[in-house]
Order: structure tokens, then sequence, then C-alpha cells
């Protein structure tokens, strides 16, 4: 019999985390090339309705493991009733988002279980009657395939790289792989840690309105490389309509920019019409937070730059001379319409 | 190996420098050795022998000792290798804290840390913003950055393994004198062959150049016909000002 295929949930405020359903689309996709059954892992203090939201949703099984006292993410807690459900279950892989409890858990995770640890997967791909995955590596400049050598794999999926799995085609494609297992079950576990204990969630960064509302956003990157060019880039978004000023996270990090004009996986998710990225390299952490924009253009000096896959225009220059170029361009063309 | 290949390599071999989240990690432990001037901060790190530059440099901010793990040129190691060989190497000592960075800039795996602390059978926090080590030096308080601008606090008991994420502080630039010790002091080298490691569970077998999402058009020209053609396009598309 084929081995199952577990999917971690992940959830924080009685909220699923719809990463989650996209690292349920990779586990479908892993199913269509090992088989198996796909199984929804929720830990939590309280599941009922998480777990029949699940449910609902996927029509897979779903275990729900009950924690008194764990009513958030716990990095202790959730290894160890990880390690021992799945050690038992013995699924071939173990697919979560790699959210920032993902990234957390999937490692350790992996030593416990003895198993290989690939994270941020953006696809699965078919090698021989094996699974392998690719990666971005280098900043996104390259993708990189990895495959397996061990009996079971811990795997985090990238959000935005998958679709998220709907609730139509999980039922179609599942209807009849899993027509016997129409239940939630629930397990009662106790687990005290030992070696840390919450201190609870906090507010950190608030997020700035003016970027959800804009038409057009002009972002800042690292290769802005100095005050005087993040300057520049502020001056640009002066000749378009309802623009907003942004950031990637290093300039952010430089304290160039407040945190609030963060784009990205740790700052805001935004879709104007308009995204101009100037010197921005294109991690895919940036990108998961600009990819519903309706236009984009990229200026970078690095040809090679990640930025470009996610470009609808590409322009290989130094911002500090191009800059202005463009801003004078600009004011030639409508100085030229005005005499119209 | 073809052109791609080649490419990257020389890439990654241009890059060669302290890894910007690991200089996050190494000014973290600074500053608690401030708070604590008894301790001592050791800087560790495995790969060929061109580290032993980032363990000078690490030094030079203010660490007190070195330690190379050295091996071949081994692109891709996996992350599981380079912890087991660090676990080797520290399980003996008694190390109350560990930083790492929250991933490398090259490899963007984010496991040697997590892994690491597994490991040594210690707790660990990842993606940490803010650390505090409590007065009677039995625990570490941290904030890790969580989705939609939020921070999970947690105390760990020491001894405590965190992954420190960009932005947590500004890295200090080596000091002249450090620099000058960093120079002659002597760097521990082991062979990574004398350490007990596990064996690879995955292997990168294949590069490739990421896979397009949208159109990318590419703007030929001077720097002033670009100009032109941009504000053209963008006309078009009502997307500029008149």
């Amino acid at each position: 019999m084929n081995r199952s295929i577990a999917v971690i949930v992940d959830h924080a405020g009685g909220e699923i985390n719809p990463a989650t359903y996209e690292a349920s689309t990779a586990a479908q996709q892993i199913r269509e090339i090992v088989g198996g059954r796909i199984l929804l892992v929720v830990l939590g203090e309280d599941l009922a309705e998480l777990a029949s939201v699940l449910r609902e949703r996927t029509k897979w099984p779903v275990i729900a493991v009950e924690v008194s006292g764990l009513v958030s993410y716990s990095g202790e807690v959730y290894k160890g009733v990880l390690s021992s459900l799945l050690s038992d279950l013995s699924p071939a892989y173990v697919c979560m988002a790699n959210t920032t409890q993902g990234m957390d858990l999937a490692p350790g995770l992996a030593v416990r279980l003895n198993a290989a640890c690939v994270t941020g997967v953006e696809s699965v791909e078919r090698d021989g009657d094996r699974v392998c995955f690719s990666r971005s590596m280098l900043g996104g400049k390259v993708s990189a395939q990895v495959s397996l050598s061990a009996e079971t794999a811990v795997v985090t999926v990238q959000p935005g790289a998958f679709q998220s799995c709907e609730p139509v085609d999980c039922r179609v494609s599942t209807a009849i792989a899993d027509a016997d297992e129409d239940r939630v079950e629930f397990r009662k576990m106790e687990y005290s840690p030992r070696r840390s204990r919450s201190l609870g969630v906090r507010e950190g960064q608030p997020k700035d309105s003016a970027l959800s509302e804009a038409r057009v956003i002009v972002a800042a990157g690292r290769g802005v490389g100095s005050q005087e060019n993040l300057q520049l880039v502020r001056q640009l978004s002066e000749i378009f309509p309802s623009a907003a000023f942004a950031a990637s996270r290093p300039l952010c990090d430089l304290g160039w920019v407040e945190y609030p004009r963060q784009v990205g996986l740790t700052g805001a998710v935004v879709a104007p019409e308009l995204y101009v990225a100037c010197g921005i390299s294109g991690a895919l952490q940036h990108v998961v937070g600009m990819r519903g924009s309706g236009f984009v253009v990229a200026i970078n000096s690095d040809p090679n730059a990640a930025m470009f896959a996610d470009a609808d225009v590409c322009v290989v220059e130094d911002l500090s001379t191009f800059i202005p170029i463009l801003v004078e361009a600009w004011r030639n063309q409508a100085r030229g319409s005005a005499h119209l | 190996m073809d052109h791609y290949e080649e490419w990257i390599r020389s890439a990654a071999l241009s890059l060669f420098r302290m890894n910007r989240f690991d200089e996050c990690a190494v000014e973290e432990g600074l500053r608690v050795k401030e708070s604590f001037p008894e301790s001592k901060v050791d800087a560790i790190s495995v790969g060929p022998p061109r580290c032993e530059a980032v363990i000078r440099r690490a030094m030079g901010m203010g660490a007190d000792r070195g330690i190379h793990i050295l091996g071949d040129d081994e692109p891709f190691l996996p992350p599981l290798v380079t912890a087991s060989r660090i676990a080797a190497r520290t399980v003996s000592e008694q190390y109350d804290l560990f930083f790492a960075g929250v991933m490398s800039e090259d490899g963007m795996n984010g496991q040697v840390g997590p892994m690491l602390a597994e490991m040594l059978g210690i707790p660990c926090a990842t993606s940490v913003v803010c650390t505090r080590v409590t007065d009677d030096r039995k625990a570490v308080q941290v904030e890790r950055e969580i989705e939609g601008g939020y921070r999970d606090a947690l105390e760990m008991a020491l001894p405590a393994m965190i992954t420190v994420q960009s932005g947590i502080n500004q890295p200090r630039y080596p000091s002249l004198s450090h620099m000058l010790r960093a120079k002659k002091a002597a760097i521990e080298t082991i062979s990574s062959d004398s350490l007990p490691q596990a064996a690879p569970r995955d292997a990168v077998t294949r590069t490739e150049p990421p896979q397009r999402r949208r159109s990318g058009r590419v703007l030929e020209g001077t720097p002033a016909d670009k100009a032109r053609e941009l504000i053209g396009i963008l006309r078009e598309r009502t997307l500029v000002r008149w």
C-alpha cells in the first residue's frame, strides 16, 4: 500500500492561513506521481470549527490533535506532538506552507523523522517514479531542482507558487480515493513544553493604507545603493497619477524607509495597476507581495536580476542616470502634447 | 558543467562574503556579550578555505575565537550535513546561546540553525527580531516576526538557538584594533572529514534560470531611447500623468 501524504495546517487566531491550501495543491501534485492518500493534520486547543472547515473545503480525512493549553503555535509542542504522531502514520511526504510557522517547524521535524527537508518549494516534478522539487536560490536568480534520497521528506511550499486548492477541484479529484473516509478524527494529547513557554502574540508594525489605495506604486530595493538615489526614486513617483512610494525589505532594515512601506511576504501585499520596481533584486519574498499588480516595469543594472522574470517591461540601466533621463522624457512628451 | 552552471559558480564566488543575516547574528551575539562582559563569542563556519576571511571578519567585529570546519568546495552542501558538522564540534562545549542567520543568501534554505538545535536537543526560535537574556541568565526572551505584522513572543531556557531576521540590528563594521588582532589570531581549523556527520538525504541535481511569469519585453537602445519608449508604453496605458 502506498504511504500517505500529510499536510500540516498553519492557523492562527481561528483562521487557516490560505497558504495551507497552496501546500494542499502541492500535496495533490505529489499524489499524482506517487499515489497514496492525503491527510490533513491540525494542532490546537479547540479544533471543532477548524476541522470542519478543512473537511468541507478538501473532503480529505482530517486528524485534529487537541492539546490543552496550545492556544498559538509553539515550535516545541508542534515538534513533540507531530514527531510522535507522524512516526505512527509514517507518511512519505509531510507538506506545509513555507510561512514563518513552517520555516520554524520543518527542519527540526525532519531531523526527528530522519527525513529529507526541502524548503520553499515552487514546483513538483516527476523524476522517474519519484518526486523532485524546484526551489529558488541566489535571491531568485536560479531555480534549482532537488531530488531526494530518503524514504521520507518534509517539504515547505512557497506561498504564491501554487494555486490554492479549490473546494470543487478537491472534491472531483478525491471523490473516488477518499469516498470511504468521510471523517474527522479527533485525538487528545497532553504535551507540556519543558524548555520554552509562549509569551503571546504581539502587535508589530502597522501597515500603511497608502499602499493599498495607490493606482501606481514606485518601489525601491537595495540596488538603489545610496540615499541620494532613493530620493531620485521618490521623485520618479511624481510623474505617475495617484502614486505611492514603497520599498523592499533591505531598505527598511537599513532604516532608509519605514517598515509600513515594505512590500513582500513580511510586509504589505499590493496589487496596483502599475508597479515600478527600481533596483529590486526580485527575491520571491518580495515578489509574492506584488505579483497581483496589473503591469510591472523593472529597472535594474543587473541583467540577471530575478525581478525581470516578473516584469512586463525590463530596463537594464543604472538608476542614478536613468531616472533623470526618464523624468526628462516624460516632461518632453507632456510638453509636446500640450502644444497639440 | 554547462554555461549556466559556470555562471552560477562565478556569481556565487563574486558574492563571497559574510551572509548578511549572519552579520546580524554576529552582532546580536556581541550585544549579549556587552551586557554580560564575562561571556565569550565564538564564530564558527563550515566551508572551503575562503571561509577563513569571513571568520576573520567576525573576529574583526569582536568575536573572541574563530573555528573553521574545513571542507572542499562543495556547492549546494545540504544543510543537514552542515548542521551535523557544527553539532559534532559544538556538542562538547558549554555554549549558552547559538545565533545563526535566518537563512543564507545563496542557498536560502533556512535549515542549518533549527536542525542544529534539534541535533543538540535545545529549544529554537527562528526569524527573531528582538532578544533579551533574563537577569538570572537562565533564559532568553525573543520575539519572532510572523505574518500580518505580528510578533510571536516566547521564552526559552538556556542553552537555546536563535536564528535572526534582518533588521534586528545594524551590524557594526570591524574595528581597526579588532581587525589587527584578528589578523594575527589563530583560527582553530578542523577537517570536516574528521567529524562524524549525517549522510545527505537530498541533492541539487539541476539548476536553471527562473521561469518567466510575465512577457519581460527588454527595451533596447540608448538610455534616452529606452526612456522615450517606456513613457510611450505607459502613456498608451494611461499610467503616467499628462
